[in-house]
């Protein structure tokens, strides 16, 4: 028992990581039904470029997140103008063509810049453990789930509550509608961007506190956090969280019972297969709006 | 539309002006006394933040002995001989290196190369054998090895053979009557699970019992439920073979969930990344190695920090891999010096005659014959220590078993 | 003979279904065929190595432009089915099947394969599809990790040159001439197919599949129809690669190839047997050209070495990103504007 409660405490814990992650594929395929490839690239890229700050500037670590969070939405927004704006209308494969490009474009950066190899961020949190009713948790552990339930209620009160939510919410559902109606679908799509951008630092931090920096390693979250996004609906934020969640659960579960059976890493692969049955009953995955077809 | 014009201009442009690169002089072998070498390391893409040392170590030595010997090594049989290195990253992609071989091969007529990982050494396996071109790999698969009398060499023993070093080592540790419980954890991949079937054979020849089997991918975020698992079954020793990152993740959850077992993993899984990555977690962390440490007084590491020193002054310390890397060097320039002709079989034949061969200490003395290309009998252990940061040296093991004499032949 | 237009004279179906407007095309088609397959002549071993690369990906992106370029169905799988059929054939040609058996064998396997993994499109649209498609290159590398042929997880494979009884085809210069005549007999087949029933049926579902099953189109059919064709290019073309290196191991079927793959389609033009192609000649040059391009001058200025190759990636991105922002359109429809502008020299009009 205590050994199924602490699979679920932490498949939990993975899962919100999840979640916060999977947040920055929501909010751009929301604003603009693209899928961005490069997420996982901007993730890894938000980190590095934080440890950049507070390690060769001598910035404050809280300083240095700062900095890079406005960077990032600022990077966001030139991004959504030399890339994705020319391409508004087209085919939706060649946009997600170019987010692929983005990412190879970033691991260049990355790689002429830091180079390949192991980073970490500095400590700032004590590393012994917590116990609770048997379960172990650390510090950074909680920190990761506070940080990622601060950004994903934060996210669903801005689309509920303020008025640039509204907005985006506005364009999300029809363009035409919301373009009669005065909201700038341009500065709209611009703003996904630079947000979701800032989400992927948010994301990196957490990530790479928990693991540790590298253009691969880093990179690779993009793909992982793919189930996570689609299960729970690609344009809903709750379905985000319910997605993430729900992938951290299984794996860990499978990872528990199911893999030392086998023998195999099999529970690397249940979130996918999972993914493909979710899908087949409700196509839109959870949450997700379902696309009304008229022919 | 003109500026798309000008754009499809420029792209055709730089299309053609690659296409032109491919084709460059073929007439290097213009002067009968010069023999080329290929170098196809992995300085980006996965496994990099290992493979560049390794790249980067095989590279500066041919440097040093362009600067310092005008590239010319003085040969037994046949004078003095130009050698000439070209090189080339092949992003961790199997395609790649078989492309950059291919383009090695037909256009530089190489007479040996060095390289990197496991699945682009196995990729690259039959054309290896196919143009006659002896290979140092930096993976100690043993599947490289099947074919006896084939190009493939490397400098250490198999993986397999690591494995069951570190079952032997877990059984001296062992205090007390009880069969000692191990877990196996490993990358799943053909690097990862390669020396799983000898170890756990191995563990079973010597009575100790096999409780878990895991498999640890390289992007994971979390490694609890493997840890809990090895906790419930009451694992005492853990043998990994797996890379740096998912190992950091895996001993920090350990130390959280009280997993109180002795670690320990083969040559690419933990040095000084693991040290830096885990820090105090990594603490007494035994590990394998084919080369020597940095810090250590041998001969050959006067070499390595001159070379270091020369070639990449920003670099401050390096890992065991970039002496890996200039032994692997050192060897193939040995085969040459030795070579009876002056190609790839001849270089071969050259590696063949390698006895004991010293590389100033940098990796065991390695001793190459016709059905023997694994250049090691045995491995160094270390521990690492989180206090100084180093790896403590253990000493030097081979596998003392009744499957150990077998493997050996290999 | 007619060797020029001047207008559009089609006054039946026919006319419109044919593949060349004068009779000056298959005159060209022929030149060109011909001009390949004395190409060895010219070239280099690595040359003609990279040629062979080249018509095994243009086999495959055929297959892909099928599915996702004519009957809108993205895949994020074929790398994966690729490697099915990498290893299908390195089975089968072990067992001693000579390679006119193994080939269309493990192109019969990997199609099986492709309508297991297209069912999810019964139900499942656009991306959501992508995304499911993304699982069967998951679950299938993971599968191609396991498999073990001498034991110890080793998951890698020897495959055998081919062979015609009397004819070796072991040299690099005998299995260019196998690629091409499998790459001209695909496209000839992609061409003819595209112009048939099942390619206007496949192109309605892309357009609106609900329209095309009110016409009485059974779209689930064509759908996993598709699917398997699809998939049976991209095995034919794994075969080829298995035979061409002579080892099938798991590492080089991974997303990433599927995404290479994609990119191929794009570039070249989806939906078109040209850009399929030129995409494909493309994307496999490009990076190629680029690798050698960075070494030479890694090798002329080794001090900067590891900035050049870090800069290998950001110059493919750049030039894939650049590519779609001036030419979202694809290879394809640059290659319309050179041959109008060819066929009415010396007239701008």
């Amino acid at each position: 028992m205590d050994f199924l409660l602490q699979l679920v405490v932490n498949g939990l814990v993975v899962g919100a990581v999840y979640a916060l992650a999977a947040l920055g594929f929501v909010l751009i395929y929301k604003a603009s039904r693209v899928i961005n490839f490069a997420q996982g690239d901007f993730l890894a890229l938000g980190s590095f470029v934080a440890l950049a700050f507070s390690e060769s500037l001598g910035l404050p670590f809280g300083a240095a997140v700062a900095v890079t969070v406005v960077g990032f939405f600022l990077l966001g927004l030139l991004v959504e103008r030399l890339a994705l704006r020319p391409l508004i209308g087209k085919e939706i494969i060649a946009v997600i063509m170019v987010t692929i490009g983005l990412s190879s474009v970033l691991k260049g950066v990355m790689y002429v810049v830091w180079g390949a190899g192991y980073f970490a961020f500095p400590t700032f949190l004590p590393d012994t453990p917590i116990e609770v009713g048997g379960v172990f948790l650390s510090p950074l552990h909680l920190a990761a789930l506070g940080a990622s339930a601060l950004v994903l209620v934060g996210f669903g009160l801005f689309f509920r509550r303020s008025t640039l939510g509204v907005a985006m919410r506005a364009v999300a559902d029809d363009q035409q509608a919301a373009l009669s109606l005065g909201v700038s679908v341009r500065r709209i799509f611009g703003l996904a961007w630079a947000i979701a951008l800032v989400t992927a630092v948010a994301a990196g931090l957490v990530v790479g506190s928990i693991t540790s920096l590298s253009t691969e390693g880093l990179s690779a979250i993009g793909i992982l956090v793919f189930p996570a996004a689609i299960v729970g609906g690609l344009d809903s934020v709750a379905g985000a969280v319910v997605g993430g969640l729900l992938i951290g659960l299984l794996e860990n579960l499978a990872a528990g019972y199911l893999s030392p059976i086998v023998g195999v890493g099999i529970h690397e692969v249940v979130p996918f297969i999972v993914l493909v049955l979710i899908l087949m009953v409700k196509p839109y995955g959870l949450f997700g709006t379902v696309e009304i077809e008229r022919v | 539309m003109l500026r798309a014009r000008t754009l499809g201009a420029s792209l055709l442009v730089l299309v053609v002006s690659a296409l032109a690169a491919l084709v460059p002089a073929v007439a290097i072998g213009a002067e009968a006394r010069t023999v080329t070498f290929g170098l196809i390391g992995t300085w980006t893409g996965p496994t990099s933040d290992a493979g560049r040392h390794y790249a980067d170590g095989a590279l500066h030595y041919f440097r040093w002995l362009q600067d310092e010997q005008k590239g010319t090594v003085e040969t037994q049989k046949l004078g003095p001989v130009r050698v000439e290195l070209v090189w080339s990253d092949d992003q961790y992609n199997p395609q790649q290196t078989l492309s950059a071989l291919r383009q090695f091969a037909s256009q530089n007529r190489i007479a040996g190369a060095i390289t990197w990982g496991t699945g682009a050494n196995l990729a690259i396996k039959e054309e290896v054998n196919r143009a006659h071109i002896p290979t140092l790999s930096a993976s100690f698969h043993a599947g490289l090895l099947d074919a006896p009398g084939a190009y493939n060499f490397f400098l250490s023993m198999t993986y397999d053979d690591h494995m069951k070093v570190l079952v032997d080592y877990v059984k001296s540790l062992h205090k007390g009557a009880s069969t000692p419980k191990v877990g196996f954890n490993v990358h799943p991949s053909p690097y990862g699970r390669s020396p799983l079937a000898a170890g756990r054979a191995y563990l079973q020849e010597l009575g100790m019992k096999a409780v878990a089997s895991q498999e640890l991918a390289a992007d994971v975020l979390d490694a609890t439920s493997q840890v809990l698992e090895l906790r419930r079954a009451g694992a005492e020793y853990v043998l990994f073979q797996n890379v740096a990152s998912p190992l950091s993740v895996f001993l920090r959850d350990a130390r959280r969930n009280g997993l109180r077992a002795t670690f320990l993993g083969i040559h690419y899984a933990g040095g000084e990344e693991l040290l830096h990555l885990a820090g105090a977690n990594a603490d007494g962390f035994i590990t394998t190695s084919a080369a020597r440490t940095w810090y250590e007084e041998i001969p050959g590491n006067r070499t390595v920090h001159q070379l270091n020193a020369r070639y990449s002054p920003d670099e401050k310390a390096r890992p065991p891999h970039y002496a890996q890397g200039v032994a692997t060097a050192m060897l193939l320039v040995e085969g040459l010096r030795r070579a009876p002709t002056l190609d790839g079989a001849g270089i071969k034949a050259g590696l063949e005659t390698l006895r004991n061969f010293d590389t100033g200490g940098l990796v065991l003395p390695v001793t190459f014959t016709p059905d023997r290309h694994a250049g090691a009998d045995a491995v160094l252990l270390y521990r690492l220590n989180a206090r100084t940061k180093r790896l403590d040296y253990i000493g030097e093991f081979a596998p003392r078993g009744k499957a150990a004499g077998a493997a050996q032949g290999r | 003979m007619r060797f020029h237009v001047c207008g559009t004279y089609r006054t039946r179906y026919e006319d419109d279904l044919r593949v060349f407007a004068t009779d000056l095309g298959p005159l060209c088609m022929a030149a060109v065929v011909a001009g390949l397959a004395l190409l060895p002549l010219a070239l280099g071993d690595y040359l003609v190595y990279l040629a062979s690369l080249v018509g095994i990906f243009v086999i495959g992106t055929l297959g892909l432009n099928l599915l996702t370029g004519s009957t809108g169905q993205i895949s994020l799988g074929h790398g994966a089915f690729m490697g099915v059929g990498a290893y299908a054939t390195g089975i089968l040609a072990g067992a001693g099947l000579p390679f006119w058996l193994a080939l269309p064998l493990a192109g019969l396997a990997t199609a099986a394969v492709g309508v297991v993994f297209g069912i999810p499109s019964l139900r499942v649209k656009g991306l959501y599809l992508a995304l499911a498609t993304l699982a069967a290159q998951v679950l299938l590398e993971f599968a191609f990790n396991l498999y073990d042929s001498s034991g110890g997880g080793t998951s890698y494979l020897r495959v055998p040159r081919p062979s015609l009884p009397g004819l070796p085809l072991a040299s690099d210069r005998a299995l260019y001439y196998l690629v091409l005549a499998s790459a001209v007999l695909f496209v000839w087949a992609s061409v003819n197919l595209l112009r048939s029933r099942f390619g206007r049926a496949f192109v309605a579902i892309r357009d609106n599949d609900r329209a095309a099953a009110a016409m009485g189109v059974p779209v689930f059919g064509y759908k996993l129809l598709a699917f398997s064709l699809s998939a049976f290019c991209v095995g034919v073309a794994g075969g080829l690669w298995a035979y061409l290196t002579g080892v099938v191991s798991a590492e080089r079927f991974t997303l990433m190839l599927s995404v290479e793959y994609l990119a191929m389609i794009i570039v070249g033009g989806m939906g078109s047997v040209v850009g399929s192609v030129l995409g494909a000649a493309l994307m496999t040059l490009l990076p190629e050209g680029l690798r050698v391009a960075a070494d030479a001058l890694s090798q002329m200025m080794p001090q900067v070495s590891s900035v050049l190759i870090g800069l290998r990636y950001a110059v493919f991105g750049l030039v894939v990103v650049g590519f779609l922002v001036f030419e979202p359109e694809g290879l394809a429809d640059r290659w319309r504007v050179v041959k109008s502008y060819v066929n009415l020299w010396p007239f701008r009009y």
